[in-house]
């Protein structure tokens, strides 16, 4: 048996699309002569993931993301490489693997729209052979983590986001699967919303030792979630490794955060590199290849009016950006 | 054999929410049941018209074509109520992506689709559909052969079959294709052949519709039965809708290979 709960090889996904030419007559000269182009929106990805780990899977729009999760659901066929997922291939034994799988796409749902989510549910339960006695214990433990128990008996179309999310969520956990792919479980949710279900996360994988993969664009979803971040980037994986890792992406560099008692002016801080500056505030990057921080320190302590001074990592937010953009 | 009891039983959860659907909009749904019912006034009407005016069907007289006609409503009202407008639904998932989370279920994806197919508007057709047969069969003053009864079953299943496998068909080419509204008319216009009593179509026809088009099972061979002149090459047309399904399988399989699935 591997360590993994999912072990990935050189993965592949190659689409044939059309390239259609600019303008009416470019569409009309189509209609006999359409030119094509193969896409590698998925070129060799490799990803490990053990069991009970929470990994966040991320990287910009267009970045392959999607597709990796829907070759990892089996609702599409890769082009090449290899996939075991709890010692399956998804694609090929589709119907028993989905059996221990649990997905949630945020901008798709499964609720019938004029009906309360209990009925979604217990189409589910029918779909999934659930137990009428186990059924009744996950929804208890669904209604207390999520405080669902008002919100299941009315019509989905009345409920806000948030609340349908929530649904969202018991229909894709309903069957107690082993792994669970949520692909932006908190987009457009508001603060409380997004807490609730980051905490029902945790609890879930704290009881259950479920396992989650968990697209996002919110950063707080993986620093709140996420025990490692996998960054895919123009269909390759670009980093994977711990949050903290993640952090200290940049070893090289630090940021000096330092407030003045009275304020100083711009020329004084021009030996420095200044990323943000406001007459009693300032934020320098210092490059520890050239400089030493603690003589940067004593230095600015020496030479400015400080009260407060802070020295920090790089923030993940541009580290990510940096590396999307690399 | 438990997936085919584990789809059937998962037909009957989606009849019973399509019914809740229903209800929690009971206006527009007895609206529409009672708008339904008079629309399919409309092709016996004009079948009569047709008839009274023409020298009609060879070998068909007008209470005979009622009969037909009341036939071929209950039909359309059982083919609607079984299955709706799946052809609709799977060509607005297939363009929109939602054709994924039929992926995500335990149990074939075309299994899953047929099975929400219910839809209870498709009752009107089934009352006028019974009403005319029955006032039809009143009027010609035939005796019920207890053995018709299961004849008319084993039409009424394999009618049932073809038309899953011609919407299997059809849905495995909106995989490949995404938009197809013509092409689904055109499948429309061919399958209207079957509206009509095969024995007024030249002899070449008339075989095709017993074999590998066997539409001839929806309503001529029923009509037949109870008229007591159906021959046994209504066994030939059962066998073919289950070749036409079988051969609809091979055809999804394939075509769901190439499916492609939406942006995410």
């Amino acid at each position: 048996m591997s360590e993994f709960i999912i072990d990935i090889q050189n993965l592949r996904k190659t689409f044939k699309r059309v390239k259609k030419k600019e303008g009416f007559l470019g569409t009309l000269q189509s209609l006999w002569n359409r030119e094509t182009e193969l896409v590698h929106s998925v070129d060799g990805i490799d990803l490990q993931v053990r069991k009970g780990e929470i990994r966040g899977l991320i990287g910009p729009n267009g970045a392959g993301k999607s597709t990796t999760i829907k070759m990892m659901s089996g609702i599409l066929h890769p082009s090449g490489g290899s996939v075991d997922i709890m010692g399956f291939t998804p694609w090929k034994e589709r119907e028993r693997f989905v059996l221990h799988l649990g997905v949630l796409f945020g901008q798709k749902s499964q609720l019938w729209w004029d009906l309360p989510p209990i009925d979604t549910f217990s189409l589910n339960k029918e779909m999934y052979k659930i137990p009428d006695a186990k059924y009744k214990e996950r929804i208890a433990y669904f209604q207390e983590l999520l405080g669902i128990e008002r919100v299941i008996h009315q019509p989905v179309r009345s409920l806000s986001l948030g609340e349908r999310m929530k649904c969202e969520i018991v229909c894709a956990l309903l069957h107690e699967p082993e792994l669970i792919f949520l692909d932006e479980p908190t987009i457009g949710l508001d603060i409380v919303s997004k807490d609730t279900i980051r905490q029902f996360i945790r609890q879930m994988n704290k009881d259950f030792q479920t396992t989650f993969l968990i697209t996002t664009h919110d950063l707080a979803d993986l620093e709140n979630l996420c025990d490692r971040v996998t960054i895919i980037n123009k269909g390759s994986v670009v980093f994977d490794d711990t949050m903290a890792r993640l952090g200290a992406y940049f070893t090289n560099r630090k940021l000096v955060d330092i407030k003045f008692a009275e304020p100083v002016g711009e020329e004084l801080l021009a030996p420095y590199t200044v990323s943000a500056y406001s007459p009693l505030t300032a934020q320098i990057e210092i490059d520890l290849t050239q400089r030493d921080i603690k003589q940067v320190a004593y230095e600015i302590l020496e030479r400015f009016p400080v009260v407060d001074i802070n020295i920090s990592n790089i923030p993940i937010e541009e580290v990510i950006k940096h590396i999307y953009q690399t | 054999m438990s997936r085919l009891s584990g789809l059937l039983r998962l037909y009957v959860w989606h009849m019973k929410l399509s019914v809740s659907r229903a209800m929690m909009y009971r206006f527009d749904f007895i609206t529409g049941l009672l708008i339904s019912i008079a629309v399919s006034g409309i092709g016996p009407f004009v079948q009569y018209l047709y008839f009274t005016h023409t020298r009609g069907y060879p070998g068909w007289t007008l209470d005979q074509v009622l009969l037909f006609q009341g036939l071929l409503l209950l039909w359309f009202g059982l083919r609607d109520l079984l299955f709706g407008d799946l052809r609709g639904t799977v060509m607005n998932m297939v363009w929109k992506g939602e054709f994924d989370r039929l992926l995500l279920k335990p149990y074939p994806p075309i299994g899953v689709l047929l099975c929400s197919g219910f839809q209870l508007n498709g009752i009107g057709s089934c009352i006028a559909g019974v009403s005319l047969s029955v006032l039809a069969y009143t009027r010609l003053h035939l005796d019920f052969d207890i053995w018709s009864a299961p004849l008319l079953l084993v039409m009424l299943v394999s009618g049932v079959v073809l038309f899953m496998g011609i919407t299997i068909i059809y849905c495995a080419i909106v995989i490949m294709l995404v938009q197809m509204g013509r092409i689904g008319e055109m499948l429309d216009m061919v399958t209207n052949f079957g509206n009509y009593p095969i024995n007024i179509y030249p002899a070449l026809l008339q075989m095709a519709m017993v074999t590998f088009l066997p539409f001839a099972v929806w309503t001529y061979y029923p009509a037949q039965i109870l008229l007591h002149r159906a021959d046994g090459d209504l066994w030939l047309a059962a066998a073919c809708c289950f070749a036409v399904f079988g051969l609809s399988l091979v055809v999804w399989n394939r075509c769901l290979r190439k499916y492609t699935s939406a942006g995410g």
